[in-house]
């Protein structure tokens, strides 16, 4: 399981550069890596040293999401939606979301420890990209 | 008062005035009532008016609630870049058909989402009605605010009105009412404080007049109808009272008219079963019982007034035969009145001793006479006579002129014997009581007095009513009156002239000389006529008869010295 996910990590490494992970440019994360960025919009991992973070995703039609999903967490939707059912009891909802890339890019510019994803060329100076896929 | 007007009072007493009191209870007492329960109503429309705007804010804040409390708001931190926000807040504007709009703006006080979308970039400056802190969903941390700008054209819609009162807002701040539609002249004004909105008070004006003009209304109808009620029992009243005062009526009519008319047969017409029936049962039967009485009395009273006339009748006959008496000899009276003798014309055959008397002279006297003396004086003379025939039991016949006509023996008779003998002392009596009124006329200035000459015969006649049907006159006729008369005519003054017949039966009471015989027209032989003398006295006559012996003497005719020849032969005989 462990080499697959190697494997696809690879892949994903190969095709990087089309998305962003993007967090506001004040904040004092700089860049992470994408077993933290996949922990984060799990709801596994919810801060960063002393900073709370905040998951936004997308809409779940967004073609962005989808490929944040394949090639960030890695996961199938439906394996998605399950994980998410079971930590709904658990008391876990699932990350923020946000109708536009655009959103995502505002809400994360205004908000310091919030984490968003979009396409590369939408990043301006409000925020900063702190993984790329 | 009549007793149907009382009965009718009575009924409108008993019944009309205590519904109208009830009636002018219901319309006047319950007027105040009436109308504190329409302050009432209006107040309770107050009320729920204010309970209804209530509710609908409180709805409205807990929808505006629910709305902060969307994860959505969280788009205030992306400033609602994808309209999330907006979306929702014109649907909810929509949804709840608010005149006002919704805002909502970050921390700094800048609009970021809007139902109306000009004002989004803008700071909130608006006056608002509601607002509240929106948190983020993550970390609960304020992140903006949810305002509501509330128009009051909202609360229009619970304005309730109605044709007699008003609802309207009074802001208390300004001083001034709003969204009121309408003014009254004279209103009453229910006021209530609206929780939610501070200065704002809900206000009802109530028409005092239309309020009373439904009142009166009502009460108008109220009082026609009581007006129809009224007459209805007038009606009921006056149709009971002359159902029961009818034969009331009827009876004192009837009663009045019998009094009036007296007539008896009259009834009243009974057809009911209580006490007025049975009063005019005893009326009737009553009427019945006095109507058979009157009858009674009337037929007792006509049989009493007949007795009555027939007694007057009686006593006028009485009275007309008393005065006819005078003209009738007391016999014949009687015998006429005691029915012994009917007035019919019948005759009987009779042996009578017939009376004559006239005065001497009388023609002569008269001729010396003033009238009116003479009529006295005969008047007298008459009277004096048939006083002393009635004395006597003669039945005086007839008066003709100075000649006096009486006969013995009809209609009583004491027999033949004792009825001459009553004749002849009459006249004798007569003679005397001439004599007695000689002087007493001499006194009166009768120079010339009166003699009478009598004569009496006794023989059979026919004695009985002789004249027409119509006219008759109870007497005597046949020979014996000729012969009477012709004896008187040839009698002295103050002489009594009787025949044999008489002679022969009154001998023995009278002395009676033989004076003459005459030939008289009817009889055959010469007729012997004796004068009385006068009474026999007793002891002059003696007569002794008994079986084998008869003695007769009277001293006055036989001759003395024969009779005690007589006598002494038949005392020698007897010895």
């Amino acid at each position: 399981m462990r080499q697959l996910i190697l494997l696809l990590l690879l892949l994903s490494l190969t095709r990087a550069g089309e998305y962003a992970v993007i967090t506001s440019a004040k904040s004092p994360i700089d860049s992470l890596g994408v077993r933290f960025v996949k922990d984060i919009f799990l709801k596994k991992r919810t801060f960063y040293r002393d900073l709370d973070v905040i998951p936004v995703n997308l809409g779940a039609t967004s073609p962005v999401r989808l490929a944040f999903e394949k090639e960030v967490l890695g996961m199938e939707r439906d394996y998605i939606n399950e994980y998410w059912i079971v930590s709904h009891y658990k008391g876990i909802k699932p990350p923020l979301v946000q109708r536009s890339e655009m959103g995502i890019r505002a809400f994360v510019a205004n908000q310091l420890n919030a984490i968003g994803y979009l396409r590369k060329e939408l990043v301006d100076d409000s925020v900063k990209v702190i993984y790329e896929f | 008062m009549s007793f149907k007007a009382k009965t009718i009072l009575l009924f409108l007493g008993t019944a009309l005035i205590p519904y109208l009191a009830v009636v002018f209870f219901i319309v006047f007492k319950s007027e105040g009532e009436q109308f504190e329960k329409i302050k009432k109503e209006q107040q309770a429309t107050l009320k729920l008016a204010a309970s209804r705007i209530s509710a609908q804010v409180e709805s409205l804040q807990k929808e505006l609630l629910f709305i902060a409390k969307l994860d959505v708001m969280d788009d205030i931190i992306s400033r609602d870049i994808d309209r999330r926000i907006s979306d929702i807040l014109i649907a909810k504007k929509e949804d709840l058909g608010l005149s006002g709009d919704i805002y909502v703006t970050d921390a700094q006080g800048m609009i970021v989402s809007s139902s109306d979308f000009d004002a989004v970039g803008k700071p909130f400056e608006e006056t608002f009605r509601f607002s509240t802190e929106i948190l983020a969903s993550f970390d609960n941390k304020p992140i903006g605010n949810l305002y509501l700008t509330y128009g009051l054209e909202n609360l229009r819609k619970h304005l309730h009105a109605s044709p007699q009162s008003v609802m309207y807002l009074y802001d208390d701040a300004a001083g001034e009412a709003v969204f009121k539609t309408e003014s009254f002249a004279d209103v009453i004004t229910f006021s209530r404080e609206l929780p939610a909105f501070s200065t704002l008070q809900l206000r009802l004006d109530l028409d005092k007049k239309a309020a009373l003009n439904v009142f009166n209304e009502i009460r108008n109808i109220i009082l026609l109808a009581s007006l129809g009620g009224a007459l209805l029992i007038v009606a009921v009243a006056a149709f009971f009272a002359s159902r029961i005062t009818g034969p009331v009526t009827q009876l004192s009519r009837v009663a009045t008219e019998i009094s009036e008319t007296g007539d008896y047969s009259k009834r009243v017409n009974v057809d009911s079963e209580d006490e007025i029936g049975r009063l005019s049962r005893a009326f009737n039967t009553m009427v019945e019982s006095i109507d058979t009485a009157l009858k009674r009395l009337r037929e007792e009273s006509r049989n009493k007034i007949r007795l009555q006339e027939e007694k007057s009748k009686n006593e006028m006959l009485e009275s007309l035969s008393k005065k006819l008496s005078k003209y009738l000899s007391p016999q014949i009276y009687d015998q006429i009145f005691s029915k012994k003798m009917d007035a019919k014309l019948e005759s009987k055959r009779k042996k009578l001793t017939v009376f004559f008397s006239d005065i001497v002279g009388f023609t002569e006297t008269t001729e010396m006479m003033e009238p009116e003396d003479l009529s006295a004086i005969l008047n007298h003379y008459l009277n004096e006579m048939s006083s002393i025939a009635l004395e006597f039991g003669g039945t005086v016949d007839k008066f003709i002129g100075d000649a006096v006509m009486i006969f013995f023996g009809d209609p009583e008779s004491k027999g033949v014997k004792e009825d001459a003998r009553l004749c002849v002392a009459m006249a004798l009596k007569m003679i005397e009581r001439m004599k007695e009124l000689e002087s007493a006329w001499y006194k009166m200035g009768v120079t010339r007095p009166f003699k009478i000459r009598i004569g009496i015969h006794t023989g059979f006649s026919t004695v009985g009513n002789f004249g027409s049907e119509n006219r008759m006159d109870y007497t005597i006729i046949g020979g014996a009156i000729n012969l009477a008369s012709r004896l008187e005519s040839i009698s002295g003054e103050n002489e009594i002239t009787v025949s044999e017949e008489t002679k022969l039966l009154v001998e023995e009471y009278f002395h009676c000389l033989e004076v003459d015989a005459i030939r008289v027209k009817g009889f055959h032989a010469p007729v012997k006529i004796y004068k009385v003398l006068g009474e026999a006295t007793k002891d002059e006559t003696i007569v002794e008869e008994f079986e084998g012996f008869s003695l007769k003497f009277d001293p006055a005719r036989a001759d003395r010295e024969k009779s005690l020849a007589a006598l002494e032969a038949l005392l020698k005989k007897v010895r």
